[in-house]
């Protein structure tokens, strides 16, 4: 056996060299699917069929089913040589478009715990959780939800939990499944595991490997500046990040800015109850997601699918922006009570895409005394059975002509209608800005810094509204009164100066 | 001791008591003084239901109305409308005293009129729900009358004279008449009063 004090390299001790800091903050998911190819495709564990890909020798195998393996068909052998063995082999080539959709379905899932996700290619799926601990219960309730839901899922899984994303990959990576809040138990779990896990250049491995480094311990108890003189920067940079020694920053895919998720009922049915049971479930993810990334929602969508007809959309809004499930399903209770299903239910769809955030200062819902919130979720309840355009308060115009001397408005609590931001200078038009719904105002340019307040009224007058206004600071210094029109296309237009 | 039982049965309503008055027993003043003085309530029976029968609209019964609404609004409590056969004018209501933030119009349909008051009854912002429904049940009535003991606002439905002789359980039933000025108004029916007086009042 090799080893590194044979070739000069002194080892140092590993307390005196690195000693064990405060414990981490961070606390990093990785899920790996180590079947992903197979089950994107939707190939079952006990089919015996492999996932193809092609190769300097042709194509080979990339991933087998359990039956396939157990007849000694393993990854990398060439398919006619499987074919061989197993002439019933169903061979399907590797398609990574439906793997990364596979991933993105679970990171949609993830998001429901954090906004901070992200896909590790190929098969690892990776998201930061410290922020959702105490929303959960928990570290130990956390980790426990995750692996109840993968199980659902029915899809194989690794899920390492570790302070550095890094070693969650790794470990994850290798088959290690379980949780380590400190960089103690990050060294125990990861010592043994071979150098290559690293995802290290092949020459730097193969240099490793002639000095008798082998595993992770053997690496990391070499003295940084020897380890760099001889391997490059590279090296010291990942062992460091993974052991959370070095900052190790991933970029966070996008958050969807949509909550999709479907319920297929196990029969179809027109019993109100079963369908309310099934959307709680959908509306406790919805919870989930809004909660992971603190935000409330004022609209939601809910689909209604039928067999063999168009689905019953019910559009179901809410006063005072929530994520409270009770008073969606009360409104909904509401409204298909009053719609009498005109067919059975085989499945349940619920969206939104109309998030505020819950921070104290946009809204201030803490504020809001409970009997304003009894009298905006009374007026909800009330329009989510007769209908929007059933309630209205009357209000004075000022116009000579009777008929235009007042006007209907949306009912609303007065509270909650808070002294809005209005700028001195109103533009006669709203000017087009350039910005559309794909493209938001860019933080280098507008700076907004107030907002959004929806403004949405005028369908008796013929001349709806739906504008989520913001107040935005030019590069010159102008404060601008600037909204994006959510009736027609989501355009962005300035209306007025604050002078 | 007595006090002490007087207010176990009224507050658990272990005994219906004839002359004490409904239930909440305070009254809202109707702003009439001779109509205060012959109702048991001294007023409109808060927390009760009144049902007024009135031949037809527009007789004097919001003018009857408006007083009490006027001050609920001004303790920033709601005066919700349901189905009203007309438009309540805004300019009107301003002028008569209203805050027009805590007034609330509900185009309910026929069938919704009973469910969407009752629902009104129930929440603690409202002052008065007034409702014009074309037709309600005894089981409707009660289930009124029942709500707005459990809550605090005022109910009022307005009837044409069809439903004249039914037997109501709201705690107060007037019958207004067209007068010389203003209306004449037979109390059909006071829960806590014995007699049932004819007033005048001029509108």
């Amino acid at each position: 056996m090799h080893h590194a004090a044979q070739y000069g390299i002194p080892v140092e001790k590993e307390s005196t060299l690195d000693p064990i800091r405060a414990p981490a903050s961070l606390l990093w998911v990785a899920v790996d699917f180590p079947l992903l190819a197979l089950e994107a495709l939707s190939i079952d564990a006990d089919e015996c069929a492999v996932v193809t890909e092609s190769s300097r020798r042709g194509e080979v195998v990339y991933q087998a089913a359990e039956n396939a393996r157990s007849l000694g068909i393993v990854p990398g052998l060439n398919v006619n040589a499987a074919l061989a063995i197993c002439s019933g082999l169903g061979v399907r080539p590797r398609d990574a478009d439906a793997e990364y959709r596979h991933l993105r379905k679970f990171h949609r899932w993830a998001n429901r715990f954090t906004p901070t996700v992200c896909i590790d290619p190929p098969t690892t799926l990776l998201f930061e959780i410290s922020a959702s601990l105490k929303l959960f219960g928990g570290i130990e309730a956390l980790y426990e939800r995750l692996c109840h839901d993968l199980d659902l899922s029915g899809c194989r899984h690794f899920v390492a939990v570790t302070p550095t994303p890094g070693a969650s990959v790794i470990l994850a990576g290798a088959g290690w499944a379980g949780l380590v809040t400190d960089r103690a138990g990050l060294r125990a779990s990861l010592k043994a595991l071979p150098v290559r896990s690293l995802g290290l250049a092949g020459e730097t491995l193969r240099k490793l490997r002639s000095v008798g480094v082998s595993s992770l311990c053997e690496l990391w108890r070499l003295p940084r500046h020897d380890l760099a003189r001889r391997f490059g920067p590279e090296v010291v940079k990942k062992i460091d990040q993974v052991l959370d020694k070095h900052p190790d920053p991933r970029e966070t895919d996008p958050l969807p800015i949509r909550f999709e998720h479907h319920f297929e009922l196990e029969a179809e049915t027109i019993e109100v109850d079963f369908i309310l049971r099934a959307v709680r479930v959908l509306l406790e993810q919805f919870a989930d997601f809004l909660a992971g990334r603190n935000a409330v929602a004022g609209n939601i969508l809910v689909l209604l699918q039928h067999a063999e007809k168009p689905a019953t959309r019910i559009k179901l809004g809410s006063r005072l922006p929530t994520r409270e499930t009770g008073q969606w399903a009360k409104l909904l209770h509401e409204r298909i009570q009053r719609h009498e299903l005109y067919a059975p239910v085989v499945g349940i769809y619920l969206s939104a895409s109309d998030f505020q955030s819950d921070s104290p200062a946009s809204g201030d819902l803490f504020e809001i005394s409970a009997a304003a919130k009894d009298w905006a979720h009374t007026l909800d309840e009330l329009e989510a059975r007769l209908g929007k355009k059933r309630l209205w308060a009357p209000k004075v115009s000022a116009d000579y002509r009777p008929e235009y001397a007042w006007r209907r408005v949306r009912a609303v609590e007065p509270s909650i209608v808070n002294p809005a931001t209005r700028p001195l200078w109103l533009l006669h038009k709203p000017r087009p800005l350039g910005y559309t719904a794909d493209r938001a105002p860019d933080a280098g340019l507008l700076n907004i810094i107030n907002g959004p307040e929806r403004i949405e009224s005028g369908w008796w007058d013929g001349n709806e509204h739906c504008r989520d206004y913001y107040t935005a600071i030019c590069p010159r210094g102008r404060r601008l009164w600037i909204f994006q029109d959510l009736k027609h296309g989501g355009d962005w237009y300035l209306h007025g100066l604050f002078g | 001791m007595k006090t002490n039982l007087q207010g176990l049965l009224s507050k658990h309503h272990l005994v219906w008591q004839g002359n004490a008055g409904s239930g909440k027993g305070s009254g809202v003043s109707t702003g009439f003084p001779g109509l205060d003085r012959v109702l048991p309530t001294q007023g409109w029976p808060s927390g009760g239901l009144v049902e007024m029968v009135v031949p037809y609209w527009g007789l004097g019964e919001l003018r009857l109305l408006l007083p009490a609404m006027v001050r609920l609004n001004q303790d920033k409590r709601q005066i919700v409308w349901i189905a009203p056969p007309y438009l309540p004018y805004a300019p009107a209501l301003a002028r008569a005293g209203l805050d027009l933030q805590y007034v609330l119009v509900v185009d309910a349909q026929t069938g919704n009129v009973s469910w969407a008051m009752e629902r009104l009854l129930a929440t603690r912002a409202c002052g008065m729900i007034l409702a014009w429904p074309a037709y309600l049940s005894d089981v409707e009535t009660r289930r009124l009358q029942l709500a707005a003991e459990a809550g605090a606002g005022l109910g009022v439905v307005l009837h044409t004279t069809e439903a004249k002789w039914r037997a109501s359980s709201a705690a107060l039933r007037l019958q207004i008449h067209p007068a010389e000025e203003g209306v004449t108004i037979d109390i059909v029916k006071a829960r806590g009063g014995c007699h049932r007086p004819r007033v005048s009042v001029a509108l």
